[in-house]
């Protein structure tokens, strides 16, 4: 299915918003080749309809093949009709073929529901690798506001500035690697099968967020920095961004976790196979997997 | 290997238990708008709490939910997995719940903001209120009252959203309302309170009533919060050095009366006290008083601190108990309410 339409679809169950839409739509440059053959979507009614009449066809065809009569035989009507005490060839396929149908229905019913149950699982993992991608977006954005006031204040204040060309250099350092990781993670919802790129983005990312721990704890060594209003509020900011993304990484490893496992456990994974779901790799790096960078100030 | 079974069995146990005690204490606090796990809040101040935010909730439709619990490991995701686990903002017909969760036993405070509201309530506003506003109490030890006054801000801030309509509409909220937003800080509770800076002294002499009161906004702005100022009366001096004086209590104040335009100035008890007003509609700013002495008006918040009140829409009001009749004599041409508005 059209990528578009998926956002749409999350948009519209209020599984994302037009922010985290936005976010989906620049990650999904490049990648969408790979999201219109990896993802799924839910079987509709009509859909669940359509594979009924297919079914019921195949039991008239198999009730049909069943039949010990060539079609181009005389029908011997004595013995297709009913005779006391037992039941004719006419009726004796027609039973067959309900019975099977019976048994099939169920089976239809239950593949439906666990296929969609499957897709809808799938959906939640990439609502909340929108709220992860939304958020380290956010982040990346919130640098270039931060190196600028930091310089701003370093022109300034030049002649007090001890440190002032370190400070410099790990601004620059900071802007670069938020640069390569955006990079990066272009495409990036179209490779949430991929263990390998997942564990290099999230580890690129920590990388970003290591260089801003460090840089914010440059900027500590100046407290009249540190006191400003407008300094509060970009710390504000970012310290708040990395929370946002904590809990987001959570969320999204923990339904990682439910549709890996849904599609694992019995009967879960006969559908899966049949409906070629493949499974998604957590987003975790290679130290301290678990444990996500703090920015405390 | 027996000592291998005997610790995964420990460590089982050990997990069951905080799992336990977690569950407990998610059923202790539900339903409860002030929550305290420990001990920190007496009665009393839960009970002002509950009653504040009750009218929070009632005026402003905002669920503001505050739990006081101990070791809670990281505040941020624990925050974010109680606002789910408690329903906050269910009890809000447009969804609209703020946590604030402190730990003293770590020292941290924070303040979860839903989705939605985070676009009212940004990560650094949350910033600025704690640490330009809670805080400050939280060190002097004051915790409850740190509360209030950050909800004071909290309500002016809906107040600018609701008039320029920045609020979500509840139907385009998403169905997680718990994304990690708002922000956390060190609570420093009772570390001893820091007085913001002073400044030079504002003489008021030679001043009107009303170049006293324009003086004295002119010291918040400067952010002088010297509690000796000599516009200020004796009686004021005294209670000002008792006082918790916030950076953003300053702002706010500032602000606020900048909004505002003088109405009168009028005096009482022959000519020894003298009062600021403003427009009776202008209800968030409430009269200054000022009392004569050496010659010179002076600010009294004494006296105004006995007499007026506020709600929890910042709006001033007379504890009629309290007024005195020379006092009501200076705004005999308005006419106020049993409760003490004006009109």
């Amino acid at each position: 299915m059209k990528f578009e339409n998926k956002i749409e679809e999350l948009l519209g169950t209020g599984k994302i918003n037009p922010e985290q839409a936005a976010a989906l739509r620049r990650s999904l440059q490049g990648g969408g080749a790979s999201v219109e053959m990896n993802y799924h979507r839910g079987l509709s009614f009509g859909g669940m309809f359509g594979i009924a009449v297919i079914a019921i066809f195949a039991v008239i065809i198999i009730g049909g093949a069943m039949s010990p009569q060539s079609p181009q035989d005389v029908q011997n009507v004595a013995q297709t009709l009913n005779q006391p005490g037992g039941l004719g060839e006419m009726n004796k396929s027609m039973t067959t073929g309900l019975s099977i149908l019976l048994l099939a229905l169920p089976a239809i019913i239950w593949f439906s529901a666990s296929y969609n149950g499957l897709v809808s699982k799938e959906e939640n993992v990439l609502a909340a690798w929108a709220q992860v991608e939304s958020n380290y977006q956010r982040r990346l954005d919130l640098i270039p506001n931060l190196v600028k006031t930091v310089k701003a204040y370093a022109e300034h204040e030049g002649s007090t500035f001890a440190n002032i060309a370190k400070l410099r250099e790990q601004a620059d350092v900071l802007q670069n690697a938020g640069e390569k990781t955006r990079e990066l993670a272009q495409g990036s919802v179209g490779k949430l099968e991929d263990e390998s790129y997942m564990k290099n983005l999230s580890n690129a990312q920590q990388r970003v967020g290591e260089n801003l721990k460090n840089f914010m704890m440059t900027v500590e060594a100046y407290p009249n920095l540190r006191s400003s209003d407008q300094f509060l509020e970009l710390q504000g900011q970012i310290e708040g961004t990395e929370n946002r993304i904590n809990v987001a990484r959570m969320a999204f490893n923990e339904s990682v976790n439910d549709f890996n496992g849904a599609i694992r456990r019995m009967p879960g994974s006969l559908v899966s196979g049949l409906g070629n779901f493949h499974r998604k790799a957590y987003f975790k790096s290679d130290e301290g997997a678990d444990k996500a960078v703090k920015v405390e100030f | 290997m027996k000592r291998k079974i005997l610790l995964t069995l420990g460590l089982s146990v050990a997990l069951f238990s905080t799992a336990v005690v977690n569950a407990q204490n998610i059923v202790a606090c539900q339903g409860k708008m002030v929550c305290d796990q420990t001990g920190f809040l007496s009665n009393d101040q839960i009970r002002g709490l509950t009653e504040y935010h009750a009218a929070l909730l009632e005026r402003y439709d905002i669920d503001l939910k505050v739990v006081v619990a101990t070791n809670v490991g990281d505040i941020g995701l624990k925050a974010a997995a109680m606002f789910k686990e408690l329903g906050v903002g269910e009890k809000s017909s447009t969804r609209k719940g703020v946590l604030l969760l402190i730990d003293p036993a770590q020292d941290k405070v924070r303040m979860e903001i839903p989705a939605g509201l985070d676009a009212v309530y940004t990560d650094g506003f949350v910033t600025y209120l704690q640490q330009r506003q809670m805080v400050p109490f939280f060190s002097a030890g004051r915790v409850a009252d740190g509360v209030l006054a950050t909800t004071e801000l909290i309500v002016g801030r809906a107040q600018k959203a609701a008039k320029n309509e920045e609020f979500i509409a509840p139907e385009n909220l998403p169905t997680i309302l718990a994304i990690g937003a708002g922000a956390q800080t060190k609570a420093s509770i009772s570390k001893g309170y820091l007085a913001p800076a002073g400044g030079p002294d504002v003489s008021g002499a030679g001043m009107s009533p009303q170049q006293v009161v324009d003086a004295y906004h002119q010291a918040l702005a400067q952010g002088n919060a010297s509690p000796d100022l000599s516009i200020y009366s004796r009686a004021t001096k005294d209670l000002k050095r008792s006082w918790v004086v916030t950076p953003a209590q300053m702002k706010m104040e500032l602000n606020t009366y900048q909004s505002c335009q003088v109405d009168k100035v009028s005096t009482a008890q022959n000519g020894q006290m003298a009062f600021v007003r403003y427009g009776v509609r202008q209800r968030q700013c409430a009269p200054y008083f000022l009392v004569k002495e050496d010659g010179e008006w002076k600010l009294d918040f004494s006296t105004m601190m006995q007499y007026i009140r506020f709600n929890v829409e910042n709006k001033w009001h007379f504890d009629m108990s309290r007024v005195s009749p020379s006092v009501l004599s200076a705004f005999a041409d308005w006419q106020f309410d049993k409760n003490g508005y004006p009109y």
